[in-house]
């Protein structure tokens, strides 16, 4: 599909500590594949996808973290602009999850969007050994506003709806992704709309001018 | 000027020439009817407020453009909204609907009354405050009016007819009953004709405006009368007429006592004023209204229903005396008319509009000052060391860079610009605005008041201990929100002194000079390596940009980074070769200082770590006798128990090259770099090596730091994810496995990334690592990017900053917290529709609007800037500083002398308190025991004798108040003339200081009442605690609230009283004036009325002459002829100076036509 066609491009990241599957989350969506062969990334990446909700093509832009402590000061510069944050943590790891509390105040600090879209995933309910709970999962998406979702990478469980989710909130979020569009010629323009309104209609002190 | 016209041609005049546009104008209109779902009757319209005369309804509005011909005409539906209290939907239950038995007739025409006239002879809502002038002026409570869709058209009147033709027949064929209008002549005439139809009946609307004196024949209600017998052809004596009549009485010229404004900073006495610095006026943001913010105040008093003969109102002779009236409402006018004209700011609004002005300038500075002041002016200032200093990595520190402290530079500054021309600002005022800037870290001067706080927060420091302030900074939370800047730092400051610049000091090219000035001396710093104060805390290390301030913000970090970052350089080169020559003793210690930098660590080694393995693993470690080639380097601490993997010894954390510092426009750069690289396999593998830079060199430093260390070693410090468990019955050839645990999978894929890297890794310590971090190369290029700014580029980097400073000063108003948020808007607003702010609930107070506000400008200033949005916060900023001004203004005029100015430590009541810890309710302990109020009596002796000269006729009305009427409680408050009040609403300029400002402390302030029965009429009263000066101020934050306000009890309320000493206090002013001839309320009273004394004098009472008379009269009369039913009719007409206007109603029996 064409750029032309989009209504959009929207910018996504994909954070949570290493190891967790971002990388192959990304792959499963793009490609629809599974390599237990990536390498760790290394800094950050990213993938370009043309997806359509409902009709609507949007091209999306996926930036994909390393989750390593040394690799952390770096990213959050790519934070900047994200409509959408998918958070990802792994079931078979309570590590993980526990600090997603850091990780969502790294995306509060850095994401330029006020409203952006945030969406935790659960990964690898494939494997056996599960230390995270679809329950506490829940808790944590309810108590902090996000959508919530638990996911394989390996089986492709749940992969492309998180994304179908998270793109269509965005699009359904006012402001988020317009914005952008408008803002661009808006510039100085000193006149309002609403001087004009107001002098239609007439105040409580008409009589007495 | 239109007049009115005969009402039969209306359908006559029907131009065939035009006749398809016309016949195409009233088809879309047809059409709009039929979209808003007004064919037909049936529907029924939410009845008017019964509950004063001045209520409002809220009005929903509908609006299309339609044209006619090539001229668009927006056609508007204005119908009130359905309120949430179901009051009596019908007319038949309201007292106040005149029914046909109120004009003696029992024929009842109701029943073929449309909605839209259903109201026409309401008297209970006659005078509502808001509403559209057609709702007002005819009764309508659903209309439609065809109006040019721009305000400079005028309509002509045989043009308006022909439209009213194409509105009423499109009405006609779709059985719509709603009014339908047109605006005639021009918009501002706000001059409306119109029809209504209905089955078996028609209304004609017209009207006439005069803009000069009305006609002598029709200047008083029998004028009127007159007018309304002769058009409806009946004799007067029949019509038996009821009216309602209100008259408005206006204050715009305020006793000098009442008149309330603040004197302007005046900034260029404090200039002048250096010798001890005193330019005070510069460092803060001004706040509050130069002018008196109420210009006007309007009394009206209404008789919302007066039968005919029960009162006279003519030029011979009048008997309607304002203080009689049943019902008072008041409002307020801001200055420059209009509702809430933004044009009228505050100082602080007026600051920040000139610098969103100048934010839209782009010339530079040069442009603006002259080459002169070119960037390369300041370059060839620069020493020539430190251009060496960008040529070699290791220069020696001049001492004399350390020594030539601010002191040196600013006499140097001083003497280039005697040399250079001459810039807008004197020298003195540069001085002073670079010593607040740049204030000297190191003076411990007394009157150095300028130091820059040790730490910084997003908002200032809070004293919570002045009168009504909370106990925390209010907007302490949203604050942290804002990509700005540390609260009271250098840009901050910048920001304030800019504004300042743009107000008082020049305009535009004194901020490009101050520009050029902070540039200069930015660039002294750097090359002089002095950090630059104020960005953030002082004696600590530099942080890297926070990309949660704005970019000015980061950039000045940046530059401080480097700055730091170059002064360990040249000072770590100097201290190595001392070091070299004395064994480094002295060097340990201050490795110990900083762990987590890593430059010092570069240059001394962790001998103390060394130590500290020696006493660790003492056995025989210390003993291996290391060679120099494998000998540690660059350790910072042990990583937890770790052991390498071969050797078995203690795994050490590298010092590291921090990542470069960096600013979000340069990572910008980055990304976009990275992104271009594409979204392919190669892409990626290109993306990885570059961003591998950092990974080598942590590699290289964990190889220095750990001799004989593999991978596995590293991963386990850098990605310990990534050193897994093995899983039982794993397939583990070829795979190395150490306590159960072997690396990852995607760690062990030959020739990934990572064992590249770490194949081509040598063991490196950070410090003699290739740098990632050039100093000299950013220092420059931050430099290069504050002085490619204009002074409107600045503007707009400051401007987030200044409209945080903004919301903190603000937040500094003690009255911010007594007044609730409906006091900025209105209650009904017409800023709401503008407003991006969720509406706000009616208890919300002024700071939680504040916080929204604040939260506002958080997403703006993440956001691109966008002017017209910043535009937006400046307008709510400066309608709370306006609602401020007038809050105090009108406290200042309507509170008596001694509730402003009263001392309350003197007056605080010892025993009240003790009674309260007795446990006595709240309410009663407001209430005074004889014995209190005795003791209060004695000590008020003093405290009334300012007011002893209270008005005569002040005393008189208190007596009126003994008698029971509407006002109820507070006026029997008011007559035992007690106030008091409760300290949590006080003035914070009174001097409350050491008082609690909680609920309970209050005290008595008598006003010389004289009586026991007194203290029997406090007793008898009910025990709402409202007491006199709670009323006045309730009063006050209404007017502020509302536009219109109810006064409860009228003359007789105790608001009523002290508007009524207002007005008095005015006239008298005039009188002394001469502008007003002296007359005596006794004389008017004594005189008997006669024909001889002129209607002036007639209509003049206590308040002054009426300045707007508006009448309502309603008749019933056979229309068109003697044998048609009873019809409504209405007329209404104001008398204002020289404006004139009559509306008149009138409906016909079309039952036979
Ligand atoms: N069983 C299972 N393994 C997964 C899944 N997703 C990722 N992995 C594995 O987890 C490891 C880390 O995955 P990766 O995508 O590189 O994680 P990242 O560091 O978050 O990007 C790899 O070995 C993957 O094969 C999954 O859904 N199920
Ligand atoms: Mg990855």
């Amino acid at each position: 599909m064409q750029d032309s066609e989009c209504i959009t491009t929207l910018k996504i990241l994909i954070v949570g500590e290493s190891g967790v599957g971002k990388s192959s989350l990304l792959l499963r969506f793009t490609d629809d594949t599974f390599d237990p062969e990536q390498s760790a990334t290394i800094g950050v990446d990213f993938k370009v996808k043309t997806f359509t909700v409902e009709g609507n093509c949007t091209k999306l832009a996926i930036w994909d973290t390393a989750g390593q402590e040394r690799f952390r000061t770096l990213t959050p510069s790519y934070y900047r602009g994200g409509q959408g944050v998918i958070m990802v943590y792994d079931v078979t790891n309570r590590h993980t999850f526990s600090k997603l509390d850091m990780w969502l105040s790294e995306v509060d600090t850095y994401a330029t969007k006020p409203n952006l879209v945030r969406m935790l995933v659960g990964n690898k309910i494939d494997k056996p050994g599960r230390e995270v709970s679809r329950e506490e999962g829940l808790a944590f998406a309810r108590r902090h506003a996000m959508l919530f979702i638990e996911a394989s990478a390996k089986t492709q469980d749940g992969v492309q709806c998180a994304f179908e989710e998270l793109v269509q909130k965005i699009l359904q979020t006012p402001g988020l992704w317009e914005v952008d569009n408008r803002s661009q010629g808006g510039g100085f323009s000193v006149s309002r709309e609403d001087t004009a309104a107001q002098q239609s209609s007439c105040g409580g002190y008409c009589s007495l001018v | 000027m239109h007049s009115q016209d005969g009402d039969e041609e209306v359908f006559e005049i029907v131009d065939f020439t035009t006749a398809s546009e016309w016949e195409v104008f009233t088809a879309a209109v047809e059409e709009a009817i039929q979209g808003w779902g007004l064919a037909g009757g049936g529907r029924s319209i939410p009845p008017p407020p019964s509950s004063s005369v001045s209520a409002s309804s809220q009005w929903r509005e509908q609006k299309q453009i339609i044209n006619y011909s090539d001229f668009p005409f927006e056609l508007s539906y204005h119908c009130p909204l359905e309120t949430g209290s179901s009051e009596e939907s019908s007319n038949h239950g309201r007292a106040d609907v005149l029914s046909p038995g109120d004009f003696g007739e029992e024929e009842s025409y109701e029943d073929s009354l449309p909605p839209s006239l259903a109201y026409i002879h309401d008297c209970s809502n006659c005078f509502p405050n808001r509403a559209h002038c057609v709702a007002r002026w005819y009764g309508l409570r659903e209309f439609i009016i065809a109006a040019p869709a721009s305000s400079s058209c005028s309509v002509a009147p045989s043009k308006a007819r022909l439209l009213l033709s194409a509105l009423t027949l499109a009405a006609n064929n779709t059985g719509c009953e709603v009014a339908m209008l047109v605006q005639v002549l021009k918009p501002a005439e706000r001059v409306f004709m119109g029809s209504v139809t209905a089955p078996g009946l028609r209304a004609t609307l017209d009207m006439i405006h005069f803009r000069c004196s009305p006609p002598v024949e029709c200047q008083d209600y029998e004028g009127l009368v007159e007018l309304i017998s002769d058009k409806v052809g009946i004799e007067r004596l029949r019509l038996e007429p009821v009216s309602s009549i209100r008259f408005t009485y206006i204050i715009n010229e305020w006793p000098e006592e009442a008149c309330w404004a603040q004197t302007p900073p005046d900034l260029d006495l404090e200039l002048g004023d250096l010798g001890d610095l005193g330019y005070s006026g510069l460092k803060q943001l001004p706040f509050g209204l130069l002018y008196d913010p109420v210009r006007e105040l309007h009394l009206s008093a209404a008789w919302p229903r007066l039968p005919h003969g029960s009162f006279e109102d003519s030029l011979l002779r009048f008997t309607l005396d304002p203080c009689d009236a049943p019902c008072w409402t008041a409002k307020v006018l801001p200055p420059a008319g209009g509702v809430e004209g933004p044009e009228v700011a505050g100082l602080l609004g007026e600051h920040l509009m000139e610098l969103l002005h100048a934010c839209r300038d782009e010339r530079s500075v040069p442009e603006l000052l002259g080459s002169a002041f070119s960037d390369h002016g300041a370059q060839g200032g620069r020493d020539v060391s430190s251009a060496l200093d960008r040529l070699t990595e290791h220069a020696v520190p001049s001492l004399g860079a350390v020594l030539l402290g601010p002191h040196r530079h600013r006499a140097a500054g001083n003497k280039r610009g005697s040399t250079v021309q001459q810039g807008p600002l004197s020298e003195e005022v540069i001085a002073a605005i670079l010593n607040f800037l740049f204030p000297e870290e190191y003076s411990t001067d007394d009157d150095n008041d300028s130091a820059y706080p040790t730490t910084f927060a997003r908002v200032p420091h809070w004293q919570p201990h002045v009168q009504h302030l909370p106990d925390e900074h209010p907007l302490k939370d949203v604050c942290v929100g804002l990509k700005t800047a540390p609260a009271e730092g250098l840009v901050w400051r910048l920001s304030v002194v800019c504004c300042h610049a743009l107000h008082s000091l020049g305009g535009l090219p004194a901020v490009a000079h101050l520009l050029y000035e902070v540039l200069l001396e930015l660039r002294f710093r750097w090359d002089n390596c002095l950090v630059v104060p104020g960005v953030s805390p002082a004696f600590e290390e530099p942080p890297p940009p926070d990309l949660a301030s704005c970019l000015l913000q980061q950039k000045l970090q940046m530059l401080n980074c480097c700055i730091a970052h170059r002064e360990r350089r040249e000072r770590g080169t100097a201290a190595a070769s001392v070091a070299a020559a004395a064994a480094g003793s002295a060097a340990a210690g201050s490795a110990g200082t900083s762990l987590l930098g890593f430059d010092e660590d570069e240059f001394f080694d962790c001998v103390s770590d060394d130590d500290e393995e020696k006493d660790a693993d003492s056995s025989k470690e210390s003993n291996d006798g290391l060679m120099s080639w494998d000998e540690p380097e660059g350790r910072v601490r042990r990583c937890g128990e770790l052991r390498l993997l071969h050797s078995r010894r203690r795994l050490y954390v590298p010092a590291t090259q921090d990542p470069a510092p960096c600013t979000e426009d340069k990572l910008e750069q980055q990304a976009e770099l990275l992104l271009r690289l594409g979204d392919t396999d190669e892409g990626s593998a290109m993306r990885a090596r570059l961003m591998s830079s950092s990974l080598l060199s942590d590699m290289e430093s964990f190889k220095a730091a750990n001799p004989g260390c593999v991978l596995a070693d590293f991963v386990r410090w850098y990605s310990p994810r990534d050193w897994v468990p093995v899983a039982p019955g794993e397939d583990l050839v070829g795979v190395e496995v150490v306590d159960g645990h072997r690396l990852s999978d995607r760690m062990t894929i030959p020739g990934n990334l990572w064992q590249e890297v770490w194949k081509g890794s040598l063991p490196v310590p950070a410090r003699r690592q290739k740098r990632l971090f050039d100093d000299a190369r950013e220092a420059e290029s931050a430099l290069q990017w504050l002085a490619s700014l204009g002074p409107g580029a600045l503007c707009r980097h400051l401007l987030p900053v200044l409209l945080h400073a903004a919301c903190c000063r603000t937040a500094l108003e003690p009255h911010l917290y007594t007044l609730p948020s409906t006091a900025v808007w209105g209650q009904t607003s017409a800023y709401q529709s503008l407003e991006a702010l969720p509406p706000l609930q009616h208890s919300e107070s002024l700071p939680a609007l504040l916080c929204l506000l604040t939260q506002r400008l958080g997403r703006l200033s993440r956001q691109p800037c966008d002017l017209n949005k910043y535009r937006d916060v400046i307008e709510q900023l400066s309608a709370v500083e306006r609602c401020l001004g007038r809050a105090m203004s009108l406290r200042h005029k309507l509170l008596p002398q001694e509730a402003r100015n009263v001392e309350p430590k003197q007056k605080t009541l010892d025993n009240k308190r003790t009674s309260e810890v007795d446990g006595s309710s709240m309410t009663e302990a407001r209430r005074p025991s004889d014995e209190e109020h005795r003791k209060s009596k004695t000590s008020s002796d003093e405290i009334s004798q300012g007011t002893s000269d209270v008005p005569a006729s002040r005393q008189a009305s208190s007596e009126q108040t003994r008698r029971p009427s509407r006002a109820g409680n507070a006026s029997k408050h008011s007559s035992h003339g007690e106030e008091k009040f409760k300290v949590g609403l006080e003035d914070s300029d009174d001097a409350m200081e050491g008082v609690e400002s909680n609920l309970g402390s209050q005290f008595t302030v008598l006003q010389g009442s004289d009586d026991t029965q007194d203290d029997k009429d406090g007793k008898d009263a009910p025990k709402d605690g409202k007491d006199d000066s709670a009323v006045l101020l309730s009063l006050i934050s209404s007017l502020l609230s509302s536009g219109e306000v109810d006064v409860e009890g009228a003359a007789k309320g105790v608001a009523g009283q002290a508007l009524l000493r207002l007005f008095e206090r005015s006239i008298e002013e005039q009188e002394r004036q001469g502008s007003l001839p002296r007359y005596s309320m006794e004389q008017r009273a004594a005189t008997a009325p006669s024909a001889r004394r002129s209607l002036a004098e007639q209509t003049r009472s206590r308040l002054g002459y009426p300045g707007a008379r508006e009448y309502i009269v309603r008749v019933r009369a056979e229309l068109p002829s003697r044998t048609s039913r009873l019809m409504p009719h209405r007329l209404y007409a104001t008398f204002l100076k020289g404006d004139f206007r009559v509306a008149g109603l009138f409906t016909q029996d079309a039952t036979f036509s």
